[in-house]
């Protein structure tokens, strides 16, 4: 579908777009000064609606389903008038997705989150789940804001006030890194919560074993959830770099490991794209796309990306 | 190279820390936070022994930020930029040649000391000596060679120390003044006693920036003598040298008796219970013993006692012989020959200027005037007045008289000149101007009526007011500014018209003139008061600012041709004209053609000189300077810190800017102790100076003097800042050091 491009003066589209480029290319260090997540994620979200040119509705269908004899009750909006006028007998329209969708937030708020410099990976996961959050409000879906680290921390249940995005917003907010990551016992007692079908989406570095990942990911799956990963990742952890030997202290476990410079430059580098890769596999198992979200880049551009995989057909 | 402050060297031990720091510190590795290990593989934690020097560049700006910083505050003196860093030297030799050397082994000591330094030196290094004392004399020129000083030193042996007293701010600067011209770097040593008292005023005055090196050889005697008495003597245990100083003056009254006051002076520095100096003293005259006394003086303290000889010796202008009955160390200030000055009031005459027919006036002097002046002139038993003689038919000043009162007549020409011809004799003259005579039937000034002070009715344009005293030269001798003229009003003084050359001294309020001073000639003096002084012309008579007046003319025609009572060895003496001067051997010092021009005259040995002229025989006490009496040494602080003041950058960089010129002009040659004449002789140094200044040894080397002397300035003091920025880049970027706080 070709955008339809508004009709306004040359040099009023062209200042427009160029603002709506500055805007997006916001990089996360401008984000950080914000301070308000609320005032991320409008920032982030109408970077992303620019660049999109049009709205998004992951999980929101108008297709029409099937038409159902009308009762006592049923909104007179939904008539078929013209199966009406033809055959006299009132029948109402019924639509995939007539009920609004459920947008359940899983954000890890583990220990190894706080690591990033100048931001953190946490609040990248924040400004994310934020941007989230307010694209789903915008189009009316329920929201559900879950963190985690060891075990399910905070939950937010699903709900379609007009408070839920305040509320989901709050929560974020307040969220400080915690201590290790049980992944899989997260996702099973969020499976527990969540029963009405809707997107999963986490937010976490995924420092976890490719296979509980997936495991976590299927119960999702096969309860008929759409599920998307972001996996947040600082460059200093894709690839570290040290002048000379030096101990790196795990955040979570606390524990030295004397590491050589060498090292780094290459084996730590194939075991991580290995383990990347795994958790890559075991996302498409499970229909969901990997997207990683770095800190030292724009963030609407990976939001983007994720809505562009959605609008291909791609979950 | 020397230092300003060595001891800032010792910051270079720090050097090390640095080093210690990068070689053995941070032994345990540097800790990381990281989000997991779960990729991790660990390593053996270093060894620490198996460790290298990290971050060489880091260290090596650090060490070289320290040693610049350590260089800076130690002052390094480079001689010269470039090769002529190595050049040779011009070694200048100062040798204290004032009085304290006189003290036993003192001069002796000095002498073999620079004799060794000399004959260390090659025979044709570069060397010059200079004899110091209140100034300074070049004995060898600084461009002559070690042997020629050596050979220079044996006619200063010969001649021994002067009787001038030290001052070592003057041989600084001359010494610095020498370097500024000299073309080789110039290491100076100077030999002396350290005299405490021959320290300037301020210490600055010792800095002598142009020097590369100083050294100071103390020749007082006293190193190896233990101090003696309590511990809190000088610091660094030396013991001054005792000794004590006569001086004395002795008056008469009636010419038959004398009152004599000695004040002994003791030597400062003794340690602290050190029993006083004991002495006797005589009063003699002509080897017959008049009068003596016993004195204890502390240390440093001065003591005043009063002796009465009932009879002087009959005989003309007595002189007495005061002294120690034992000398000590140094006998030159311990015996004293004063004049017995008599203690009479100045005689002036008092009459009326000879007009040209040798007449004694017209005779017109109101009687009121001559009454008060002389009771003006008398107040205080201040003068007596005699009157004029009669001489050749003619009204004259009593011979012996040095001063009069003339009324002048302000018409009478003759009677003006025979006031100038008086002054011309050498007697000084207070002209008091009459009025003109009115002719008949005409009104004049000076006219009588009703009014005035006495009942005169003024010429003061009608309003009987008179005028104020308006314009006074305050500058004058006379100090006329001092004298309250507020109540003195001036209802017709004198017309008169100043000539030219004429000094108007006080005016009225409407400028009319009433005190001039006229040049005449000679060392007599005369004045012209524009008031006739009988109480009607003005108040002045009446007011007490007339005996001020009086006495404050006696006071400066007193001075005219008076000598001080006693000066000091060195003191240049003012001389009235046609005088001959006797030392105290009686040897006339003045050449016939110099007796009439010489106007000042500069005694350079103790003892009692006569001035002689037309008024008779004048006695000159000359005394050795009492600071060169005190024999208390430097302490070693103060010794150090003299020799540590070379190319610094201290105030006495200054004193380099003294031109050579003024410093040669100081300096006298005094290398023979025998009173000369300063009159208008030439300086040798001035030719020194320029022998110093054409020679052509390293002559480039002068161009860079300049900046050479501050060149840890311009060079180490940048230098630093760009290593400790540099070293804040560095860290910064390796430590990953967050200098800001954050």
């Amino acid at each position: 579908m070709t955008p339809t491009p508004t009709r306004t003066p040359a040099g009023s589209a062209t200042r427009a777009n160029a603002a709506a480029d500055a805007v997006r290319l916001l990089r996360p260090e401008v984000l950080a000064r914000l301070g308000s997540l609320e005032l991320v994620a409008k920032t982030v979200v109408d970077g992303v609606l620019t660049g999109l040119h049009r709205s998004p509705h992951f999980g929101h269908s108008q297709e029409f389903a099937e038409y159902r004899a009308y009762g006592d009750g049923d909104d007179l909006r939904f008539v078929d008038w013209n199966v009406y006028a033809r055959t006299g007998r009132a029948y109402v329209k019924r639509f995939h997705g007539d009920t609004s969708m459920q947008l359940t937030l899983l954000v890890d708020a583990s220990a190894s989150m706080d690591f990033g410099d100048p931001v953190s990976k946490l609040d990248v996961a924040r400004w994310l789940a934020a941007s989230l959050a307010w694209l789903a409000r915008r189009q009316r879906d329920a929201l559900s804001v879950a963190t985690f680290d060891e075990t399910l921390r905070e939950f937010q249940p699903p709900s379609t006030r007009p408070d839920a995005l305040p509320r989901a917003l709050g929560l974020l907010q307040r969220t400080v890194p915690g201590a290790g990551t049980d992944l899989v016992a997260a996702l099973a007692s969020l499976r527990a919560t969540v029963r009405r079908r809707g997107l999963v989406a986490l937010v976490s570095d995924l420092y976890a074993d490719p296979d509980d990942v997936l495991a976590g990911l299927q119960a999702f799956a096969h309860a008929g959830h759409d599920v998307a990963v972001f996996r947040v990742l600082d460059p200093g952890e894709i690839e570290p770099r040290l002048a000379r030997t030096a101990a790196l202290r795990d955040l979570e476990k606390g524990e030295d490991v004397v590491v050589d410079p060498a090292f780094l430059e290459r084996g730590y580098r194939e075991r991580f794209r290995a383990h990347h890769e795994a958790l890559d596999t075991a996302c498409r198992r499970v229909g969901a796309t990997l997207v990683t979200v770095r800190t030292d880049e724009p963030l609407d551009a990976a939001l983007q990306a994720w809505l562009r995989v959605r609008e291909r057909g791609g979950r | 190279m020397s230092f300003v402050a060595p001891a800032f060297l010792a910051g270079l031990a720090f050097l090390a820390l640095p080093w210690l720091l990068h070689r053995f510190a941070d032994e345990a590795p540097e800790v990381r936070p990281f989000p997991t290990d779960r990729f991790l593989e660990a390593v053996p934690p270093p060894v620490s022994r198996t460790r290298r020097l990290r971050h060489r560049a880091l260290l090596a700006l650090r060490l070289l930020a320290l040693a610049a910083l350590c260089l800076l505050f130690a002052g390094p003196l480079l001689d010269r930029f470039g090769p002529s860093a190595n050049a040779e030297r011009l070694h200048l030799y100062a040798l204290d040649t004032s009085w304290s050397m006189r003290a036993p082994g003192r001069f002796e000591r000095a002498l073999d000391a620079l004799r060794s330094r000399l004959r260390a030196l090659p025979a044709d290094a570069a060397a010059g000596v200079v004899a110091f004392a209140d100034r300074t004399v070049t004995l060898t020129p600084a461009d002559g060679t070690a042997s020629d000083a050596l050979g220079a030193l044996d006619g200063l042996a010969r001649t021994g120390p002067g009787y001038g007293r030290a001052d070592y701010g003057e041989v600084m600067r001359r010494l610095d003044g020498l370097a500024a011209t000299a073309p080789l770097p110039v290491e100076a040593v100077v030999f002396t006693d350290v005299q405490a008292s021959g320290l300037p005023a301020r210490s600055a005055e010792l800095l002598a920036p142009r020097l590369t090196s100083l050294e100071v050889v103390r020749v007082d005697g006293s190193a190896d003598e233990p101090a003696a008495g309590p511990p809190d003597g000088p610091s660094d245990g030396r013991r001054p040298v005792p000794n004590a100083r006569l001086d004395a003056e002795a008056t008469s009254v009636d010419g038959v008796g004398a009152r004599i006051v000695v004040r002994v002076t003791g030597s400062g520095g003794m340690p602290a219970g050190t029993d006083p100096v004991r002495r006797r003293i005589t009063v003699s005259s002509g080897g017959e013993v008049l009068a003596d006394l016993d004195v204890a003086v502390p240390s440093g303290a001065t003591l005043e006692r009063t002796l009465d000889v009932p009879a002087l010796p009959p005989v003309e202008d007595p002189a007495l012989d005061i002294a120690f009955e034992v000398p000590d160390a140094l006998p030159d200030d311990d015996a004293v020959r004063v004049p017995v000055r008599e203690v009479r009031p100045v005689e002036v005459a008092l009459g009326t200027a000879a007009g040209s027919d040798g007449s004694s006036g017209r005779g017109d002097v109101s009687e009121a005037a001559a009454t008060f002046l002389g009771t003006a002139l008398e107040t205080d038993g201040r003068a007596r007045v005699e009157p004029l003689v009669e001489r050749s038919g003619a009204a004259t000043v009593p011979a012996g008289v040095a001063h009069a009162v003339l009324f002048v007549p302000v018409d009478d020409a003759a009677a003006m000149a025979g006031a100038v011809r008086t002054v011309e004799r050498g007697i000084d003259v207070l002209a008091v101007l009459l009025p003109a005579v009115a002719p008949p039937g005409t009104a004049t000034g000076g006219g009588a009526g009703a009014g005035g002070a006495l009942g005169r009715e003024g010429t003061d344009a009608g309003t009987g007011e008179g005028e104020g005293v308006g314009r006074v030269d305050e500058a004058h001798p006379l100090a006329l500014g001092d004298i309250d003229w507020y109540d003195v009003r001036f209802y017709s003084p004198t017309p008169f018209a100043p000539a030219d050359g004429d000094a108007v001294l006080m005016e009225t309020e409407r400028g009319a003139p009433l005190l001039v001073e006229r040049p005449v000639g000679g060392n007599a003096r005369l004045l012209l008061l524009a008031d006739p002084l009988d109480g009607e012309a003005s108040d002045l008579p009446f007011a007490p600012a007339f005996v001020d007046l009086v006495g404050a003319t006696l006071d400066w025609f007193g001075a005219s041709g008076a000598l001080p009572a006693s000066v000091r060895v060195g003191e240049s003496v003012p001389l009235p004209a046609n005088v001959q001067v006797l030392d105290p051997d009686g040897d006339a010092l003045l050449a016939l053609g110099d007796a009439a021009a010489a106007s000042t005259f500069v005694p350079e040995r103790p003892g009692l000189y006569r001035v002689v002229d037309g008024r008779g025989e004048r006695s000159l006490v000359v005394l050795i300077d009492a600071r060169e009496s005190d024999l208390a040494p430097m302490d070693g602080a103060a010794v150090s810190g003299w020799s540590r003041g070379t190319r610094g950058s201290g105030p006495g960089a200054d004193g380099g800017d003294r031109s050579d010129a003024n410093a040669a002009d100081a300096a006298t040659d005094t290398a023979t102790p025998t009173a000369s004449v300063r009159a208008d002789d030439p300086s040798p140094d001035a030719d020194a100076s320029a022998a110093i200044a054409d020679t052509s040894r390293g002559a480039s080397s002068v161009a860079a003097d300049a900046p050479a002397r501050l060149w840890h300035l311009y060079v180490l003091l940048p230098l630093a800042a760009l290593l400790l920025f540099g070293e804040t880049l560095l860290a910064n970027r390796r430590l990953d050091v967050r200098r800001d706080g954050s």
